[in-house]
């Protein structure tokens, strides 16, 4: 049967997933549940004490309210700003092409070089003397992810069925209401999608925020990095880690359903208007 | 007054010249059909009236005003696609309630509206469903409803049949044309099929790259095709291409395939005329199993059911005449003798680029009747 064999194409995918998501994953599931009793050191007991001392931090509070926020506006932010280019991309047979080169290029650039530039710009005593961390780290990942929203984005419009638009536009619908009630709708899935997944690679982003941030923001990224790395306590730094990830799978389900139930009901321009 | 006007229309892709010097008014109420083959421009002349692309040159108007470069949400143009083109994620009532809410119309004038209009298309009872719970036939229903609902100054139908089984399309031709003469819709529908065009228009306009190749009231353009080109495009009439003297004689001394006998034209050929055709209708020509005195022996290269009877194709030497069989007894590879009267025959004087110069009571006739003098001097000559 052909979906047998479709399947047999999976093979590849999800060897390499289990080689190095899964099973490092499980393992810190697992180092997670030993409390550190020395530098580098763990005990050999199992308990949830680790994930009970870590939700009663408020360091820890700060650190997730800090991912949380800029996770959400870096999504919002770079897929806003990424819609229009990746429309206009997808619409245009001549210059979009070069705005397209021009955007992916910079996904080729490295993250600190892209950051240090940033920072010159907008830190103190750059052009715009920007004193708020946050602020800078925001401007940099939504930056860093734009050319992501861009391609995640492009074949999105590029499904979008010519004939819908001038249908609408004979029937004597305004540009606005076209964007708002044909073309939104009908790409409210790959934005979705390309906003989620902003939000997850955001969520876990070090570089650009800790070079941004200063070290003063405290994130989710810069607490695991400093306790496997710099403070040695392996359960706490692995219990980050899980948290992290229990966080962008639960805003990423939580997100799917309320998109896929606003689907299956009437839709923005719904009954209720009638 | 015209409801719709267009004059000197070009449009070019690049440097591609898909329409030239297009001309075509339709009266208020009245269905034009343009017909051509794909290719022909006709879709790109609709696009430019219902305001998709922009024109090189010449004008649109409708109801009198020039809308040429005009926006297409100004120009109150109803517009049916081939694939429909229905929101996918608005219900029937709300993707014909579309055009109504654009308009800023009140709530319960919206609501009347659509409710009529759905009861015009027959489906009262749908206006809940989305487009994907419909059939196709439903689909172009509402597709339909959906482009009349807001009144259109024109109505534009680019190939609506065309996603359609023959079946339901025949019947959707009739249940369209029944509602645009009810309504009186201005309407200029698009097709690549000669029945279709028959079915849904008072006046058919026939295109070739991108020019009009020939027009005319419907049963005109039919039984009287001006030119060589409407003829092989509309109908399944044969062809003759008649090659006459150099000096001018129009005398043909060895007559044609199927009338082997002397033959001539009646009337002198008209100035600017380059080729000559004479037409014969498929149930002009005789089929017998046994030659006859002048008809032309030839091969059923095939066959098919034409309403009752059958339509064959024979060839004799290198011409295939398209015959009718109403009995049906000739099959593929049987020998056929054919024959006609050149009484029954018309006549096409066209110039080289097809456009038509038939002399007044051109015809074909027998050249061993009145003028058997002047026969047996240039039958002699020749």
């Amino acid at each position: 049967m052909s979906g047998r064999r479709w399947k047999l194409g999976l093979i590849p995918i999800g060897v390499f997933y289990a080689t190095f998501f899964i099973v490092p994953m499980g393992h810190f599931l697992q180092a997670s549940l030993y409390p550190s009793i020395g530098p580098a050191e763990q005990g050999s007991a199992a308990t949830v004490q680790n994930y009970v001392r870590a939700l009663s931090d408020p360091l820890l509070h700060r650190a997730i309210v800090n991912t949380l926020e800029l996770s959400v506006i870096t999504s919002l932010g770079a897929t806003a700003l990424a819609y229009p280019i990746a429309y206009t991309v997808a619409r245009s047979r001549t210059w979009g092409r070069y705005v397209f080169v021009v955007v992916v290029t910079v996904m080729f650039t490295s993250a600190v070089p892209r950051a240090m530039g940033w920072k010159a710009l907008l830190l103190s005593g750059g052009l715009v003397s920007m004193n708020h961390g946050f602020a800078a780290a925001a401007i940099g990942t939504v930056h860093a992810s734009l050319p992501l929203a861009v391609i995640g984005l492009l074949p999105v419009c590029e499904a979008l069925p010519r004939n819908l638009l001038e249908a609408a536009r004979g029937l004597g619908a305004s540009s606005w209401t076209i964007f708002w009630h044909v073309i939104l709708p009908l790409t409210e899935r790959g934005v979705v999608a390309v906003a989620l997944l902003l939000f997850a690679v955001t969520a876990g982003a070090f570089t650009t925020p800790a070079l941004l941030g200063g070290g003063r923001i405290s994130l989710l990224s810069v607490l695991i990095r400093q306790e496997l790395l710099q403070v040695l306590d392996y359960g706490r730094g692995t219990t980050y880690a899980v948290i992290l990830l229990a966080l962008v799978s639960v805003v990423a389900v939580i997100t799917s359903l309320v998109s896929s139930r606003r689907r299956a009901g009437h839709g923005p321009l719904g009954q209720a208007r009638a | 007054m015209n409801d719709l006007a267009i004059s000197g229309l070009v449009i070019a892709y690049g440097g591609l010249l898909a329409v030239d010097r297009f001309d075509l008014d339709v009266a208020a109420g009245e269905s034009v059909a343009l017909l051509g083959p794909s290719g022909s421009g006709k879709s790109s002349v609709l696009r430019a009236v219902a305001g998709y692309l922009t024109p090189r040159s010449g004008t649109i108007r409708i109801g009198g005003r020039d809308v040429t470069r005009g926006p297409a949400r100004d120009r109150n143009c109803g517009m049916v696609f081939q694939d429909y083109a229905l929101f996918p994620h608005l219900t029937v009532f709300d993707n014909i309630a579309f055009g109504l809410r654009a308009r800023r119309l009140p709530k319960a004038e919206i609501r009347d509206r659509v409710g009529q209009v759905l009861a015009t298309v027959d489906l009262p009872d749908l206006s809940q469903r989305y487009p994907r719970e419909l059939s196709g036939g439903q689909q172009q229903r509402v597709a339909l409803a959906r482009a009349i609902v807001v009144r259109p100054a024109v109505l534009l139908m680019d190939e609506p049949m065309g996603a359609l089984d023959v079946k339901l399309r025949e019947a959707m031709q009739l249940y369209v044309r029944r509602i645009q003469r009810q309504l009186r819709i201005t309407t200029v529908y698009v097709t690549h099929d000669p029945a279709e065009a028959y079915a849904m228009a008072d006046r058919i306009v026939v295109m070739r790259s991108g020019r009009i190749a020939a027009a005319g009231r419907t049963h005109e353009v039919y039984t009287e095709p001006p030119n060589s080109f409407a003829a092989r495009f509309l109908t399944s009439c044969t062809l003759l291409e008649l090659v006459l003297p150099e000096d001018g004689s129009r005398l043909l001394p060895s007559g044609l395939p199927g009338h082997e006998r002397p033959l001539r034209l009646a009337k002198p050929l008209q100035a600017g005329t380059h080729r000559v055709f004479v037409v014969l209708k498929p149930d002009t020509i005789r089929c017998a199993s046994r030659p006859s005195p002048g008809s032309s022996p030839g091969v059923v290269a095939a066959r098919r059911v034409a309403g009752p009877s059958f339509l064959i194709a024979v060839t004799v030497g290198g011409v295939t005449f398209m015959a009718l069989d109403p009995s049906g007894r000739f099959s593929e590879g049987d020998e056929a003798h054919i024959a006609w009267h050149p009484e029954e025959a018309r006549v096409i004087e066209e110039s080289d680029d097809g456009r038509p110069s038939t002399a007044p009571d051109q015809r074909l006739e027998h050249a061993g009747t009145r003028a058997g003098a002047e026969i047996g001097r240039t039958g002699a000559s020749g």
